[in-house]
Parts: C-alpha cells; structure tokens; sequence
C-alpha cells in the first residue's frame, strides 16, 4: 500500500470517527438518559431515566429513578418528593408528579410534565430512617 | 502512482461536496430572513402543520363518530336548552367572530364572571374554562348549560326536550342507546337538578336514584355529542403558517410584511411571548399568573375579608378551579367517564400548590386573537396595544406572585409585535355547513 493510498485512509477514518463522536454528542444532549446526579450532602447516587427518550414537550410521562447510598448499594424503603420549575420565569411544575417504590433501589416517578422549552430544575428530596437529603436535576429542553 | 493521484483527487472532491451540500442545506434552513436555528425550532413548533388533527378524549368514545358530530351540531345552536328559550352555545361562541362574542364577560341569562374563549382548536386542550375547573370538553358543557348566568337550563329539561322531539329522540337513541319512558311526569319531572335552587332540588329530590342516574346521563350525553361538534372545529393555516412553509421550503414569499416578521422575531426572542404561547395554537396549555388586573383585589379592605372567606369575591383563578376539578362528579376518573385511570394523568397528577396555582389562568390561544378583543379572563383590556404595554411594564400581581419581568421594548416594537399578531388570523378549516344554524 502506497503512502497515498495510506494518508486517504486515514482522512476517511478520521472522518467517520468525527462523525460518529458528533452523533453520539448530539444524542446526549437531547435528553437525560443514564444521567447521573449526587445529593446535595452526597448520602445519594442517582441516576435518572425517562421512560420516554428524548423527554417529550407537554406530555405527562414516567421516569425511573435508581437510588444507591455512599457504598454504592440500593436505598430500599426511601420516601421521594419532588417539586421543580423554571427558576427564570418564576414558575413551578404544571405537575405535581408522584414516586413509588419498585423494587431493588428503583422508584417509579409518575405525572413527569415540560409544558415549554427552556432549563427546568427538578429537586429530588429523600428521605430514609437515618438520612435526609436532596437531589438537583438541572435539564434543558 | 497515476491511479493514486486520481483517488486522492476524488477524495478530495467528495469532502469538498459533502461541505458544499452542508452549507447550503443550512443556507436553505437560515431563508432569506436569516433565521437562527433555535429560532427556527420555534418557528416549526408552533406551526399548524403540528397540530393534531384527530385528537382523541378517551372520557368521551361517542366523539368520534359523524352521527355523534351532526348531533351535536344541532344542540350546539338549540337556543331550547336553556331557561327563556334565547340562548343557545352560539348565542357566546359566534361562529361569525371566531366563536366568541366580543364582550369582557359573557352574557347569557344574565352576567358571568368571565368572557368567552374561542373553542377554535379546542380538542387540543386538556384543561377548560380559565381557571381550567373541567378536565374535558364534554364536562365543560355540562357547566354553562345549567348555569343560572348562562343557559339557566336544568338536566331534567333538557332529557325531556331529547324525549319529545322526534329527531333528537332519534339520534340519541341510535348514538347513546334507549330513553326510558319519560311520560310519568311525577315520576320524571319537568325541570329538576341538584344544587340549583330551592324547587329544583325539591323536584330532583321527589325522584329516585336510578331514574336520576338516568337523567343524568342523559345530560352527560348530550354533552359529550355537544364536545364531539367542538372537536371538528379547527383552525385553517394563517400567514404565519405560510409563511413558515415558504421559509421550511426555502421559497421566497411576501406572506409576512417586514414589520410582522420583526415582530416575530421579537415574539419569540426579547418578548418572550413564546414563553408560554409556545406549541400550534399559540399556548402550551399552562395556567400561569401574569399579573391579570383584578378590581375585587385591589381594595384593600375587601382583600383582608376575602382571606376569611370559604370562596373569595376576587378571581384566585387555577388555585379554585383544580379544587373543583379535583372534586368534580363528572371528571376523568367519574363514573360518566369512558377512560381508564391511566387516561386520566393530567387530572391524577395536577399541581394543586397553593404558589404554583394562585392568581394562575389558563394561556390562551393567540390564533384569531386579532379578532377576538377584549382580552384576559374578565376583559380587562380592551386593546392589543393595551395588553402588550401590560406585559412590557410587568406590574405586581393583583394575587399570587406574577411571573412577568419588565421586557424593555420601544414603542417601535410594540407596534411591530402587535403588527405580527394580526398575522395569525384564519378561518376555522371546517366546510361553511358546520358553521352556520342547522335548524
């Protein structure tokens, strides 16, 4: 194979591996898939999936939580809260969504609603029999 | 080495098209106005080309069907179903000016509180009234019909009107299934509800409970063939629609004039309209407090005496209306209703916070809003002109807490915002027969 040959290769390789980085970025952005968050005092980690990928506009939707304490095994028996809003536009959630427990460190959280476009905070509160602590979820849609 | 000079080359000139089709594509998406791409999301989202056209109520599984539609059509301009004989759903939705009346507040029998919204485009809602006190249109007709402001009608009054006449009978029968006998005027009187007033709750309460089921259902029927009418009224694309189309197609076109698309721009950029006038109908359907002027609020004495009354002369808007929708006999989760619980999220999972809730009145549509003055929930101003100067000053809220903030926009572009919203003027889509007295 000619050096030529060679540096073509390459500037192809090169290009698709761009590519495929810009894609992959691209799809992270759009919603919180897999994402991860630690409580605010790090008695939590949690990570947060939208059982509707990428999170729709005004639509009532699920998410599931997965709760693990600092040795990394799951949170069982927490209560969640969860409140929220656009703090830009002084607004709340259009929902007061709910949490249930489903086994195994997970919390099905119900009645999730974006009605616009723009950053949107989410605060998880958890509360165990020992602890109590709270989560941040910053978003943009 | 030839053939690898001729590769390399060919290489080259494929990298040199895929950027050449890259920069025109987004030479095509920025139009000839230069639109951003952000603002180009904006644009497309709220263009009618995304907004349903068979949006289903799973409350209501009568809605869908043209029988159902040419029934309610009827009752819709039957000026029967009411207490004089005068007023019919047409009597406020005027199809003639975009199915409202032009009044601050709505008269009926008597005075409402509030003024009639256009029902253009309604099946999209999730919410009804302006304190969204309904969770679906065919409970939102129940409302007005026995109102004494409005209809002043009574639910046994009208399943009589539906038992006597031949074609109603008809109709109702072949969509909801049979009438009982409806002779027995003891056993059926003429004019019954609860919680009216004094004689018709006597009456209603001389019944008993299976033959008030079934007038009750009755009334819930023609209800849900009343919501089922509403649904098909939709809007027609606008020149704003338009020209959206012209700028997703990249074709030049003359649909919006320079001062309207300035406009636009400002609507979805430093006004910060699309905040909430966000989606196909210009709303995203919210309940959001925006500093509404509200005369019972501001005397101060009356202010205090309302913090000790059960329900308070001035308007506390959604923080009222989701109690009543929370507590009504004919929501989602009612036995009228033909959803299943999991149909019925808006309702089961709705903010009932006091802070997120107070002063709060539904976002309305923008689409005909040229067209549809006075504006706000009690019409309290008159003019486009008035409403955009309120949002640019961003007063305190008369209760709750406002979320405007003072925008800062010259008088130039006031007037090219207000320009842009004539833009959005358009009749509804139906054919002509569906918009006119069938009787």
């Amino acid at each position: 194979m000619s050096p030529v040959t060679n540096t073509n290769y390459i500037r192809a390789s090169i290009l698709i591996i761009t590519y495929l980085v810009m894609i992959s970025f691209a799809s992270s952005n759009e919603n919180i898939s897999e994402s991860k968050f630690s409580s605010i005092d790090s008695n939590f980690h949690i990570s947060v999936k939208s059982k509707i990928d990428p999170i729709p506009l005004n639509q009532i939707h699920q998410w599931v939580v997965h709760i693990t304490n600092q040795n990394n095994e799951p949170v069982i028996n927490a209560t969640l809260t969860i409140d929220g809003g656009m703090p830009a536009h002084n607004h709340g959630l259009p929902t007061q969504p709910v949490a249930t427990e489903i086994g195994q460190g997970n919390y099905l959280i119900e009645g999730v609603k974006f009605s616009m476009t723009g950053n949107w905070e989410l605060w998880l509160f958890i509360t165990t029999e020992t602890l109590s602590d709270k989560v941040k979820i910053t978003l943009q849609l | 080495m030839r053939t690898e000079k001729v590769q390399e080359l060919l290489l080259n000139f494929l990298v040199l098209c895929i950027l050449i089709f890259t920069y025109i594509t987004e030479l095509q998406a920025a139009n000839q106005t230069n639109w951003s791409e952000s603002e180009i999301t904006f644009l497309k989202l709220n263009w009618i080309n995304n907004l349903p056209t068979n949006s289903t109520d799973p409350s209501n599984k009568y809605s869908d069907n043209l029988e159902t539609i040419k029934f309610g059509h009827l009752l819709f301009f039957d000026k029967k179903f009411s207490k004089n004989g005068e007023i019919s759903c047409a009597s406020c939705h005027v199809p003639e000016k975009s199915f409202t009346d032009g009044l601050a507040k709505a008269e009926g029998v008597g005075t409402t509180a509030r003024s009639t919204p256009s029902i253009i485009g309604i099946a999209d809602s999730k919410w009804f009234f302006w304190d969204g006190r309904s969770d679906s249109l065919w409970s939102q007709a129940l409302s007005p019909l026995e109102s004494p402001e409005e209809h002043g009608g009574n639910r046994s009054q009208f399943a009589h009107i539906i038992f006597n006449d031949p074609v109603y009978r008809k109709s109702y029968q072949n969509i909801f299934g049979a009438l009982p006998d409806m002779n027995d005027k003891t056993r059926f009187p003429e004019n019954a509800a609860p919680g009216i007033n004094d004689l018709l709750s006597s009456n209603w309460n001389s019944m008993n409970e299976v033959d008030q089921n079934a007038i009750t259902r009755i009334f819930v029927n023609i209800a849900k063939a009343i919501d089922a009418y509403q649904r098909i009224i939709l809007p027609s694309p606008s020149r704003f629609d338009k020209y959206v189309s012209a700028v997703m197609n990249s074709t030049p076109n003359t649909y919006l004039s320079e001062d309207e698309i300035s406009g636009l721009k400002l609507f979805i950029g430093k006004a910060m309209c699309i905040t909430c006038h966000q989606g196909p109908l210009f709303t995203n359907h919210g309940f959001h407090n925006v500093a509404a002027p509200d005369p019972a609020s501001s005397q101060f004495l009356n202010f205090i005496l309302n913090l000790f009354r059960e329900k308070p002369s001035f308007d506390t808007g959604r923080y009222q209306g989701i109690k009543e929708a929370k507590a009504s006999k004919f929501n989602c989760l009612s036995e009228y209703s033909d959803a299943s619980v999991g149909d019925c999220a808006e309702l089961r999972f709705a903010n009932t916070a006091y802070s997120s809730t107070l002063g709060a009145f539904k976002v309305p549509t923008l689409r005909n809003i040229a067209e549809t003055a006075p504006y706000f929930q009690m019409g309290q101003f008159s003019t486009l002109s008035e409403v955009l100067n309120h949002y640019n000053n961003a007063p305190e809220a008369a209760i709750g807490h406002s979320e405007l903030t003072p925008l800062g926009l010259t008088s130039k572009e006031l007037v090219e915002i207000e320009a842009f919203l004539h833009s959005l003027s358009s009749p509804p889509s139906v054919a002509a027969e569906w918009l006119s007295n069938p009787h």
